[in-house]
């Protein structure tokens, strides 16, 4: 394997007595585009402007490449390190041309020389803004200025662009588009990325990797499959999805399943570091709605069953809130199964795969 | 909705019927030449009512013109081309030059160490840094040549000027330093710049709106002031024209020195505005502006600091207080030269005329301000740009014209408080002018359709909607020009009879005799009248 890009580790950060950033360690490898994602104020727009050099860290070691950015000893100032950064209202410098920002960071930053105007036209034509280039900041609209924003960056051809919530700024129905072709942009000049974000959704559907940040711990790093699907934590599944169900649980005698108040047996995996050993056989049991499916009740591999509440119809899909217990779940259903329901029926939820087990 | 308003207001407006003010139309080219976007035409009746509150302003420009052309080509070439008055050229200037540039440099660098860097006692330097506003500066004046007459000339001068003219500079440009996203700097050293690079290209033209008016407003300053420099005795055109005056009212000389200073003020203002440029230098985008977090000094750069900012506050701020307290508590002339009953006169008379002339202020900036904030047209466009140009005349000059044109054509007028008022209407129009446009600009010109909308008159909409609005403003505009007429030196010695003194007058000429004491309680009096208008501005000016 290639060495990695970026290297970071433990790297620790404190404001006063506020603990921002404990123990953090990731690396980033070539081309790879990396999202971290958290709630406000767990420390991810901290951790990116350590990466870039506007921080200092209490603690760690960071290294590009081969080459040592920061430990105890050594402090490797912004203007060194040959990051991109991007930020979320882009911050265009207001009393210069499009062209002129640009141009900003190669050579003397006025972009006369042959070789400098072609690698400005470059950027603008990568970013899609080549029809800009004599305009003021004023004069753009938002998502124009965050592509001038990215092109700047990209200019000087950083090995590593970090993007502090670089879509958040901008309308709903923009958002999409730009953020799509940003990534495009990123992969297609074959950029190594970090982006920070508060939506997930947006992490899941474009991130190679995502780092989940919760109270400065990285609770998770892993590709978006992983996250989803096999979350570290019952805190990482709580963050990344909202229909899963967290019940306490306690382990069967052959801790192959687990029973809940929802259901009796359920088959599960159990998920801890290591192994089950000494833990108590008690913990929380993860099943994610799109693992539910409806079937009859007592149906073949039913695992409960449920009354349902409330069907909402979206067109490509509908929402069926069913009632199980004292547990509410919330299936999306596709393909027009919601017809045959009606409200106050009572059917079964058969599960695909295992629930998940993490023990206490 | 406003091409629609547009169209319908100037289809219907009487400017058909007077051809004076169809002159005050432009056509679309020439509106798209200068910048306006819509022409939109205040009424007839504002119109009137503005012009004839401009027409006065021109006075002193009638005066200048006059007087100069009455002399004659010729006697006027030999009056201006002479030694004396490149004398008084190069002192002007030089002091302008020395003054200016000390002042910035001084409010730049203080605002610099007191916004980016963490110094031991900033709020309390914060404030020291401001209080020099509270001095006027012939005050300031008197203060130093009571200590010792080794301060007489240019020395003094220069010494007194920027010390007064400092806080000028350092207001706008912290202001401008709280207000500046450090993410500009930040993305600049991403880029690989550095420091020097990045302040040159990235944060000094965010300063450079207010460096330039800084600019405007010291060097203006040096070229009008005239009680400071005279007591320092260091010759300026002003102080030249009033020795000419003295010698005799219906003066030649006075006039063309007048001239002169005239075109000198109006390069300043034509400086300004080419330093200014026309740049655009908003924050774009959402979200708050974030501060960077002040840096540790080293040691010595501490101590360094430390020195400088109280350096600074020993020669603003504790020489002139201390010599007025020293004089107050020891002087021998204050039982000699200083009455109580002429004290309490000249305070009554100094809060009579300064609440009238305020009063005159506002109440003429109303119209103007109104047409201003809610027409557009070559009219508002001048009324807008007015502010510049009175700026740029300086009160001797406007009491000269107003002694003129009163023994001349208006003789009972003469030595009456009516040409005071007037120079004083014409002096802190500007003030009111900017500090009531501020509080208007405020309000929606929504909220007036929203009224009318609701069935109510154009008078009910004023006064239930709009008079509430601005009322703060007014006040702030009304506070500010009386206070600062309650400093006013020049115009007042000029204008008024030798008997009648106020407050200011009474420093100048006690200092004259050497009565230094006697000064103490006036001086005392007017640095704390001073002190009010600079907690207003901080409060409402530069937030």
């Amino acid at each position: 394997m290639s060495p990695a890009l970026l290297t970071l580790d433990n790297i620790q950060k404190s404001f006063g007595n506020t603990r921002v950033l404990a123990d953090v360690s990731l690396q980033l490898g070539q081309g790879e585009i990396l999202f971290l994602v958290g709630p406000s104020g767990c420390g991810k727009t901290t951790l990116l402007r350590i990466i870039a050099g506007f921080e200092v860290a209490d603690l760690g070691h960071m290294q590009i490449g081969d080459r040592l950015i920061f430990d105890q000893h050594h402090f490797v100032p912004p203007r060194d390190r040959h990051l991109g950064y991007v930020l979320q209202e882009g911050v265009l410098f207001p009393h210069m041309s499009v062209y002129r920002n640009i141009a900003y960071g190669l050579g003397n930053g006025k972009g006369r020389t042959e070789a400098e105007r072609a690698r400005v036209h470059e950027v603008m034509a990568l970013t899609d803004i080549s029809e800009l280039a004599e305009r003021k900041p004023h004069q753009i609209s938002g998502g124009q200025q965050q592509r001038v924003a990215l092109a700047r960056a990209l200019a000087p051809g950083p090995s590593i662009m970090l993007l502090d919530e670089p879509f958040s700024a901008l309308d709903e129905h923009l958002r999409a588009q730009i953020r799509d072709d940003i990534i495009d942009i990123l992969r297609r000049s074959n950029s190594a990325a970090i982006i920070v974000t508060h939506d997930r959704h947006e992490a899941l559907s474009c991130a190679d990797r995502v780092g989940l940040l919760d109270n400065g711990h990285l609770l998770q790093l892993d590709t978006p499959e992983n996250i989803y699907q096999r979350p570290a934590s019952p805190l990482v599944a709580r963050f990344i999805s909202d229909n899963s169900l967290l019940l306490p649980a306690e382990l069967d005698a052959g801790a192959c399943c687990a029973q809940s108040a929802l259901a009796q047996r359920v088959p599960i995996e159990i998920m801890s570091a290591q192994g089950l050993g000494q833990h108590a056989r008690t913990g929380k049991l993860l099943i994610r709605a799109d693992q539910l499916e409806p079937t009859r009740v007592g149906g073949d591999g039913a695992i409960c069953s449920a009354s349902v509440q409330r069907i909402k119809f979206h067109g490509s899909h509908s929402q069926v809130d069913l009632l199980a217990g004292d547990t509410r779940i919330s299936l999306d259903l596709t393909g027009g199964v919601h017809a045959q329901l009606r409200i106050g029926d009572t059917i079964g939820l058969r599960l695909v795969g295992n629930g998940l087990f993490y023990p206490h | 909705m406003t091409t629609q308003t547009a169209r319908y207001s100037s289809s219907n407006t009487g400017s058909r019927r007077l051809p004076v003010f169809r002159v005050l139309r432009v056509s679309p080219a020439v509106a798209r030449w200068l910048g306006i976007p819509q022409e939109k035409i205040p009424p007839l009746w504002l119109r009137a009512l503005v012009l004839l509150i401009s027409l006065p302003l021109l006075l002193p420009f009638a005066y200048v013109l006059l007087r100069s052309s009455e002399v004659g080509w010729q006697r006027a070439v030999s009056l201006v081309f002479r030694e004396r008055v490149w004398m008084l050229f190069g002192n002007t200037v030089l002091l302008l030059v020395l003054v200016t540039v000390l002042a910035i440099t001084l409010g730049t660098l203080s605002a610099f160490l007191l916004q980016r860097y963490r110094v031991f006692g900033a709020s309390f330097y914060r404030v020291a840094c401001t209080l020099p506003l509270c001095i006027p500066a012939f005050v300031a004046s008197y203060s130093w040549i009571s200590l010792s007459f080794s301060f007489e000339g240019l020395r003094g001068a220069v010494l007194v000027m920027t010390m007064t003219s400092a806080p000028l500079a350092f207001l706008p440009v912290s202001a401008v330093l709280q207000r500046m996203d450090r993410s500009l700097e930040e993305v600049s050293f991403s880029l690989g710049k550095s420091r020097a690079y990045t302040f040159w290209h990235v944060t000094f033209p965010q300063l450079r709106p207010a460096l330039g008016d800084s600019f405007l407003l010291i060097a203006l300053h040096m070229l009008i002031e005239f009680g400071a420099v005279s007591l320092l005795n260091y010759s300026t055109f002003t102080t030249a024209i009033y020795q000419e005056y003295d010698m005799a009212f219906d003066n030649a000389t006075a006039a063309l020195l007048s001239l002169v200073l005239v075109v000198l003020c109006l390069v300043v203002v034509g400086l300004e505005m080419l330093f200014r440029g026309n740049e655009h230098l908003a924050r774009e985008g959402k979200g708050v502006a974030r501060q960077p977090a002040p840096r540790r000094l080293p040691r010595p750069a501490q101590w360094a600091a430390q020195g400088f900012l109280l350096l600074q506050f020993v020669l603003g701020m504790g020489v002139p207080l201390a010599m007025v307290g020293y004089w107050i508590y020891v002087g021998s002339s204050l039982q000699t030269a200083f009455h109580w009953v002429e004290f309490f006169r000249s305070l009554g008379l100094s809060l009579l005329i300064s609440s009238g002339g305020a009063l005159l202020s506002v109440l003429a900036a109303m119209p103007l301000v109104w047409c201003v904030v809610r027409y557009r047209s070559v009219l508002t466009l001048w009324i807008d740009r007015l502010p510049f140009l009175l700026h740029a005349m300086p009160g001797i000059v406007i009491a000269l014209a107003l002694t003129f044109f009163s023994i001349r054509y208006a003789y009972p007028l003469y030595q009456t408080f009516i040409p005071v008022l007037v120079a004083y209407l014409m002096l802190y129009l500007p003030m009111a002018q900017t500090t009531l446009g501020a509080s208007l600009r405020l309000v929606p010109s929504n909220v007036e359709n929203v009224g009318k909308s609701l069935g109510r008159s154009n008078f009910f909409v004023f006064r239930t909607l709009l008079v509430p609005a601005i009322l703060p403003g007014v006040t702030a505009a009304f506070a500010l020009v009386f206070l600062n007429l309650m400093k006013e030196l020049t115009a007042t010695l000029v204008l008024t009879p030798t008997s009648v003194q106020t407050m200011a007058v009474s420093v100048w000429e006690l200092t004259t005799v050497g009565a230094y004491a006697a000064v103490a309680p006036y001086a005392m009096a007017l640095i704390i009248f001073s002190g009010v208008p600079v907690y207003l501005l901080k409060k409402y000016g530069f937030n």
